[in-house]
């Protein structure tokens, strides 16, 4: 019987590999890994924490762990939520590349991608996390640069903050390991609480080490750069949930709802500020998903059962915003050849629904009302005036406002005609059927979701349930 | 005949204080220098002294793994700037060689050094780095507050002068980060610190799972940067059908 967690890590290696063999043909290739995604998310989400569950190629033992160079990889309650995610999002990124194609490297790079975030999930002890995100992130790099010729900067920067990070959680643990030889001594617990907070400090990628994300969206293929930030955030925010259940001492020595809180307003800040200035529409994207980043770090700060559900919630608006985001952007530059300000004047009325695509994305990673993000900022919002001074608040709605002004700038380009001799020389197509079916579902989940926003309760009660002993204590 | 061991033993007697200085002359150079050809060498260089001062502190075999790992990175960058530089250059007809030999034997090295230069717009310039005098000027004044400072570079489990080093080269490989967004320079300044972390750590916790670990991250940063190394000097390469 092959336990579920080596399970969880092979089946995308292996799928990547069958997946690189028809990687020519990207459509079925993207089906394929697709497919592996969508039916790992449903394992993980559907099948019971003990038992067996039998495939066709044998069993998979459920309730077992997998120990692989002296380390152990079990799935725990707490790790589901954000394994369905990942997996989730991938496969929705997947089927989207059938339709905006992504280059060759995109499914089996993303499905080996996807096997190192698993695997960083799974890992036991969870110092060791941070050293497969090191090792992930730099395979990451073949998906982020997708085989083409030309900006590197988002494919670098988003291998280096990982490879920062990670030795300070190794010296950590070690101080650890030191602790109990003198029970007396409060520094190595102290060090090593220090040493966890610079780690988690380069591992999250708030500002101003930030620089990852605008530069991946603004570079790479989109919904590549999309499917990185995504698990990349799912991953190291799953782990700081986790990190005082596995290290109770580690609240005592550290601050985290202080520290949280000036990342995530330092952030959304950023985020904002940066947008307003932006000439492209990935750029502007990009820091749009800081200006959200931030967001979901103070719905972190706010420690307990209520913070972890807004940070929930947050995070599946995300991923809806981004992948919408990815999609029209995909779009608009495979039929403007760009997505700056001024190379696409005119296209909105050539392209209605990818500039519809674009406008909601990024209204929701700003909060927008009737977008998907708009519930969880509403509740993020009076969390904040309530638990905190009245000008986090403030600072957090200007920065929001910075977003949606940066937007505007961007629609105003679209909207207008495109110039005379550009119309008849170089005529844009429009967008193409399926294009548009994708979008309009998009829209209107994003619209469902802020208006009835209860409609993603179960799947945010199932996650709390998994998270909420964690968060309490 | 001399084991392993022995012979960095004996290294480490005779030659330990200039393979320390050769290391500290490495890691400022690794920031400062500009030629590609240079860089490579002198993380060799620093590689084979740091792994001859690790010989004190773990056993030789691990030290020695590391040079041919780094090794390995070095021959990897070597081949895709190789790579990236053949394509990029103009392809000169014979006669063209033999005309510019002819300017050569008229006009002497002056006229061949007074060619004009290619114009670099100063995006391009500032992508490509900075100037090699602000490097150095920027690697004295960290050197100095270093000095200053001192006193404070001290790690656990290490002996003084190690600890001095790790800190130093770790510094530097700090500002190598800073200083760069290219490739090259972000991988240099990565497979260093990486290699004072790996003697710090396995100094420290020494086992053979943390050697596979930090070798094996390393290579995988290695073989990363050198496909981004290539992913970008491809943009320089003519196009189908481009004149030269």
């Amino acid at each position: 019987m092959t336990p579920f967690p080596l399970f969880i890590v092979t089946l995308p290696i292996v799928a990547a590999a069958l997946v690189y063999v028809v990687r020519r043909l990207e459509a079925v290739a993207a089906l394929v890994a697709a497919a592996t995604a969508a039916f790992l998310a449903a394992a993980i989400a559907t099948w019971p924490p003990v038992g067996m569950a039998v495939l066709p190629g044998g069993s998979i033992a459920l309730g077992t762990s997998w120990v692989a160079l002296g380390q152990n990889f079990a799935l725990d309650a707490a790790a589901r939520p954000a394994l369905v995610l990942i997996f989730g999002v991938a496969a929705g990124a997947f089927v989207a590349a059938v339709i905006f194609p992504q280059g060759r490297t995109f499914a089996p790079a993303g499905l080996l991608v996807l096997s190192g975030f698993a695997a960083a999930l799974l890992v036991h002890p969870l110092f060791m996390a941070p050293v497969i995100l090191a090792a992930t992130a730099a395979v990451a790099v073949f998906l982020a640069q997708g085989g083409r010729a030309g900006p590197i900067r988002g494919a670098l920067r988003q291998m280096l903050f990982p490879f920062l990070a990670f030795p300070f959680f190794l010296l950590a643990a070690w101080y650890l390991e030191q602790a109990p030889f003198n029970p007396d001594d409060p520094l190595p617990l102290q060090t090593a609480g220090r040493l966890f907070v610079w780690g988690f400090f380069f591992l999250l990628g708030g500002a101003p080490l930030h620089g990852a994300m605008p530069a991946l969206l603004a570079e790479s293929p989109p919904l590549a750069g999309v499917l990185l930030v995504l698990c990349n955030n799912a991953a190291t925010l799953t782990l700081l949930i986790r990190f005082p259940e596995a290290y109770p001492w580690l609240t005592g020595q550290v601050d985290a709802e202080m520290w949280l809180l000036g990342l995530g307003v330092l952030t959304a800040l950023w985020g904002g500020a940066a947008a307003l200035g932006q000439r492209g529409f990935g750029r502007l994207l990009g820091y749009a998903a800081v200006h959200d980043y931030g967001a979901i770090l103070l719905g972190l700060s706010m420690q307990g059962p209520l913070g972890v559900s807004t940070t929930l919630t947050m995070m599946l608006a995300r991923s809806l915003s981004l992948l919408l985001g990815a999609s029209a952007l995909s779009a608009l530059r495979a039929r403007m050849g760009s997505d700056s300000f001024a190379r696409v004047r005119g296209a909105a009325t050539r392209l209605p629904w990818v500039t519809a695509g674009l406008l909601v994305a990024g209204l929701g990673l700003a909060g927008w009302p009737l977008t998907a993000g708009f519930g969880a900022r509403w509740g993020l919002l009076r969390l904040l005036m309530e638990g905190q001074p009245l000008v986090v608040a403030g600072l957090f709605a200007i920065s929001a406002a910075g977003v949606v002004l940066g937007y505007v700038r961007g629609v105003a380009s679209l909207i207008g005609r495109i110039p005379h001799e550009e119309a008849e020389t170089n005529p844009v197509e429009r967008e193409p059927a399926r294009a548009v079916a994708w979008m309009v579902v998009f829209i209107v989940v994003a619209v469902v979701v802020a208006l009835a926003p209860q409609v993603t309760a179960p799947w945010i009660t199932a996650a709390l349930d998994a998270l909420t002993g964690v968060a309490a204590s | 005949m001399l084991n392993l061991q022995e012979l960095f033993d004996i290294i480490n007697f005779v030659l330990g204080l200039p393979t320390a200085l050769l290391v500290v002359a490495a890691a400022a150079v690794l920031v400062a220098a500009q030629d590609w050809r240079l860089l490579l060498a002198t993380l060799m260089v620093q590689t084979a002294g740091l792994s001859v001062l690790a010989s004190r502190v773990m056993p030789a075999e691990w030290a020695t793994i590391h040079i041919v790992v780094v090794g390995l990175i070095a021959i990897m960058w070597f081949l895709s700037a190789r790579t990236v530089i053949k394509y990029a250059r103009p392809r000169r007809s014979l006669w063209r060689r033999f005309a510019e030999i002819g300017t050569w034997a008229r006009g002497g090295w002056r006229a061949l050094r007074q060619r004009p230069r290619a114009a670099i717009s100063p995006s391009l310039w500032f992508a490509q780095g900075l100037r090699p005098s602000f490097r150095v000027l920027v690697v004295i004044i960290v050197a100095v507050a270093a000095y200053a400072e001192r006193f404070l570079f001290v790690l656990p489990g290490l002996p003084s002068d190690l600890s001095g080093l790790i800190v130093w080269v770790l510094i530097m490989a700090t500002l190598g980060f800073a200083l760069s967004d290219d490739p090259l320079r972000v991988g240099l300044a990565l497979i260093s610190g990486l290699s004072a972390f790996r003697l710090f750590y396995l100094a420290l916790a020494p086992s053979t799972l943390a050697v596979g670990l930090l070798d094996g991250l390393s290579i995988l940063a290695g073989l990363a940067c050198s496909y981004l190394m290539v992913a970008r000097g491809a943009t320089a390469w003519p196009r189908q059908g481009e004149p030269p």
